[in-house]
């Protein structure tokens, strides 16, 4: 067994403070249930201090980054669930409809595909489209942003994913 | 949701549902003297591996297994809902795993759901619930 990671409460307003203007800026909502959401803000710290990146708090994680780089928050699945549930599925991030109190957040089911379904192919050369352009394209696998430059932006601007997140679109 | 039929074989996949399966008849047979904690509170039991707790309850609904964290705020609502229920069931808290039980417990579990989802309850290792959804939980525990 390994010992409980020690959490502080400076440690966990701090990242919240952070995600919740993150989140703002970029057009996402946290969840105003703080008590709730103070919670799930300490796994993501635990998740840091035991595998060094915060892994959802409300899935087991591999302990291997590039096993859980999509389950990382925020996730993959995370813009899918808030457009069909009003919810991420640790429900840390809601929707405008959940924030205005015009929806209630209720159970999410598994969006995660089974890790065979996981591996994706590079969608590099799998267009039918022949391009010729002057930068390759990169999207962000949590929000869809996209860019053209020579490589991925270290942050996205929109979500604040980090590099390790994008691929290469065209 | 209930276990599909097929699946991963026997062998490094259902050990611990079985080893949980084993000891709760053992304590039905009387066996083992009543664990030290008081309902819902977490107890020793012998024989069952040391990061697996048992929350002891008056209500016996055959083994039952809850996998979660103890930082996911949906696996507290789960072990609550347990707890106003009064089951007898088995707590595993993934926070606290080195990597070796790490991997057995994912391999465990995976006969239920391999996405990793939690919190996830096992319910007499053939009926398995993935969330915290009491309609779901108790259909299951039924």
């Amino acid at each position: 067994m390994t010992e409980v990671q020690k959490v502080s409460d400076q440690e966990i307003a701090a990242l919240h403070e952070r995600l919740a203007r993150e989140a703002e800026e970029g057009g996402y909502h946290l969840n105003p249930d703080m008590p709730f959401v103070r919670g799930l803000v300490r796994g993501l710290i635990v998740n840091t201090k035991r595998y060094g990146y915060q892994s959802c708090p409300c899935r087991l994680a591999a302990g291997e980054k590039k096993a859980d780089l999509d389950i990382i928050c925020p996730c993959d699945y995370r813009d899918p669930d808030l457009g069909e549930y009003g919810a991420c599925y640790c429900a840390l991030y809601v929707s405008d409809e959940v924030l205005a109190g015009k929806r209630k957040v209720s159970s999410i089911p598994e969006r995660r595909p089974s890790p065979e379904a996981r591996i994706r192919p590079s969608l590099t050369g799998t267009t039918s489209v022949t391009l010729s352009l002057p930068y390759p394209i990169w999207r962000c696998r949590v929000c869809g942003y996209l860019c053209a430059r020579d490589g991925p932006p270290d942050v996205c601007p929109i979500c604040k994913a980090k590099k390790d997140r994008f691929e290469r679109f065209f | 949701m209930t276990l599909p039929a097929s699946g991963p074989g026997p062998a490094g996949v259902l050990p611990l549902l079985l080893v949980i399966a084993a000891a709760s008849l053992v304590l039905l047979a009387g066996c083992i003297t009543a664990p030290p904690g008081g309902q819902g509170q977490p107890a020793v039991t012998p024989g069952i591996p040391s990061y697996v707790q048992h929350m002891p309850g008056a209500v016996d609904r055959g083994s039952v297994l809850l996998v979660g964290r103890s930082s996911c705020p949906h696996c507290q609502n789960a072990k609550k809902i347990l707890a106003n229920l009064s089951v007898d069931y088995y707590w595993i808290d993934s926070d606290t795993l080195d990597q070796a039980n790490s991997t057995k417990v994912l391999q465990a579990v995976s006969v239920c759901s391999d996405t990793n989802y939690v919190p996830m309850l096992v319910v007499r290792g053939e009926k398995c619930v993935i969330g915290d959804n009491e309609t779901e939980i108790r259909s299951a525990l039924a």
